[in-house]
């Protein structure tokens, strides 16, 4: 089955993801680390998609959907990422930290 | 129905999108009174769905009672900000993007509550994510930077692992809608449960679980107490809502598996959220934990939706102590923002003796706190321990243990809020309650409902909700 290799894919990179989100401080390396896990899952959307030709277009569509809200996700962090860098000088997320917990 | 949820588009969405619009380009200072306007003909036109339901716009929305309440009790929470707002956004250069945002973020809250599609779930979770992201950091100052950066971060993490989710959950039913799935083939169940610990994930993100709440205490401990009481009162019903929505058709097919989750996820954030409550000095973070435990005792609710037995008792109090938790953290968090204006610091040294210079406000704080605590008479006591407590009693009682034990913690933390306001010396200085405080207000309004409800409403709400 076809598929499958795309999901092996699709873990590798969910996997990628997750280890840079983890160990990056940098905010926008954590946004790219994200975005890898974003793509992993829209890989996984289409591969899985693409077994059923019922199912298959629709699962198409909600892809398209979704890549063009994220587009809104990834301006707003960004301006964020503009806001601390021009308040800051720097883009360290937990260099942040002011409140002890 | 098609033309109640048009007339909300129209009316939250147009209001939403020219006010700013017309405000910064002409100068003039309309936005707050027609985001109030807005919001307060939310409530009849949602009030109009009420006991009705059915499929709308080709099967992407479903309305049904639970969802119509939820997005009633979001409704009047989204009102009550609006009216604190008036006084404590007044001075702010950004305040005309504050009211914009409520109403297009409260717009996305209706459609995660009414969703029934996948494309619609996508599309009302970013509308309502955007939205909150750039509230946390409207005030544009250190404090909610670091706030609306982590958010944000954490945010796009929980969107994507929602993507992920809805693709291997849809894969395995091979359609876009949500509806009720009994068994799967052997063979794609593990795909699918793989796909709901995603959509947990995702969702617990947003509600504060505890393996993925690390934002949770500098978003509602750092940002301002204002945008706070918005962000944890009103957007947080979207996870519960994608709770009941998304994944509760699927419980049948993994109930025993779903259980285990919900329950072992109950446990950890309730005892995380109260003993980490108990050390904090300063309150709006002491809040924020107890938010944290909150989200514990909603997800015993949710490991009760597992059995047949115990799932109706469950839904009701799911949507009673969404009242209680609304009602409470509404105003508490529009309280502290008051006490903050007036000059207290948030810290429970600062607040010594509050209850004493503004009593009326400081009493509706302790009722409010009261019934999060869950004491007799009020509001809290009723979801929390006859309703969500005792919806796990005949399936797993250790768990209904585990969260009076936790109720018990908890009590360690409120007290001393409690005993902070009223029972310390007050500060020097003269401070009084007047009549243009539009925050006590809104702490009548939410504790006075908090006791009528709590001392005879309760039945009549709980059968409005089957």
């Amino acid at each position: 089955m076809e598929a499958a290799w795309f999901l092996y894919v699709s873990a590798i990179l969910f996997a990628i993801g997750i280890y840079g989100l983890l160990t990056r401080r940098n905010m926008i390396r954590m946004l790219l680390s994200a975005e890898i896990i974003f793509n992993a899952a829209l890989l996984a959307f289409l591969s899985l998609a693409s077994l059923d030709a019922g199912y298959g277009p629709v699962g198409g569509a909600i892809v398209v959907i979704a890549i063009s809200l994220s587009a809104a996700e990834v301006g707003v962090i960004v301006s964020i990422a503009i806001m601390m860098f021009r308040m800051r000088r720097a883009l360290d997320v937990y260099e942040l930290r002011k409140f002890k917990g | 129905m098609e033309m109640v949820i048009w007339s909300l588009m129209v009316l939250l969405g147009g209001v939403g999108l020219v006010v700013p619009t017309l405000d910064y380009l002409k100068g003039t200072k309309v936005s707050p009174y027609l985001a109030l306007l807005a919001t307060a003909l939310a409530i009849p036109l949602v009030g109009s769905l009420i006991g009705r339901s059915g499929t709308l716009f080709d099967g992407t929305i479903r309305v049904s009672p639970l969802a119509t309440y939820l997005a009633l009790v979001a409704t009047v929470g989204a009102f009550l900000v609006t009216v604190a707002s008036m006084v404590q956004a007044r001075n702010w250069s950004t305040s005309p993007s504050l009211y914009s945002l409520l109403l297009l973020a409260l717009l996305g809250v209706y459609f995660v509550l009414y969703v029934n599609d996948a494309s619609v779930l996508v599309a009302a979770w970013a509308l309502v994510a955007v939205a909150s992201y750039v509230l946390v950091g409207i005030r544009k100052d250190e404090d909610s930077l670091e706030a609306t950066a982590k958010y944000a971060l954490m945010g796009v993490a929980s969107s994507s692992l929602l993507i992920f989710g809805i693709a291997l959950v849809l894969g395995v039913i091979r359609t876009s809608t949500f509806q009720v799935l009994n068994s799967v083939p052997l063979g794609v169940r593990t795909t699918l449960l793989l796909g709901i610990l995603m959509l947990v994930a995702a969702f617990g993100f947003k509600l504060g679980v505890v393996p993925f709440h690390g934002w949770l205490p500098d978003v509602y401990g750092g940002a301002h107490p204002l945008i706070v009481s918005f962000v944890a009162g009103v957007i947080k019903l979207i996870s519960i809502g994608a709770f009941l929505r998304v994944l509760q058709p699927l419980i049948p097919a993994v109930a025993d598996e779903w259980f285990i989750i919900m329950a072992f996820l109950s446990v950890i954030t309730m005892f995380y959220g109260n003993l980490a409550a108990l050390v904090q000095r300063n309150v709006q973070r002491m809040m924020a934990y107890s938010s944290i435990a909150q989200a514990g005792y909603f997800l015993i609710a949710f490991a009760a939706l597992a059995y047949a037995d115990s799932r109706s008792v469950a839904l009701q109090g799911i949507g009673l102590h969404v009242t209680t938790y609304v009602l409470a953290k509404v105003g508490i968090f529009v309280g502290l923002a008051y006490f903050a204006r007036k000059g207290f610091d948030l810290t429970l040294e600062g607040l010594s003796g509050v209850g004493r210079k503004l009593p009326l406000s400081g009493t509706f704080m302790a009722i409010l706190v009261l019934s999060l605590m869950g004491m007799p008479p009020l509001l809290g006591f009723w979801s929390k321990f006859m309703y969500i407590f005792y919806s796990v009693m005949n399936v797993a009682p250790w768990l209904a243990f585990l969260g009076i034990v936790n109720s018990g913690i908890s009590v360690g933390y409120y007290a001393q809020v409690i005993r902070y306001l009223f029972f310390a010396d007050p500060p020097e200085r003269e401070v009084r309650e007047v009549e243009s405080d539009l925050e006590v207000y809104v702490l009548t309004v939410t504790a006075v409902l908090t006791v009528l409800l709590g001392l005879g409403l309760v039945d009549a709400l709980v059968a409005a909700l089957s």
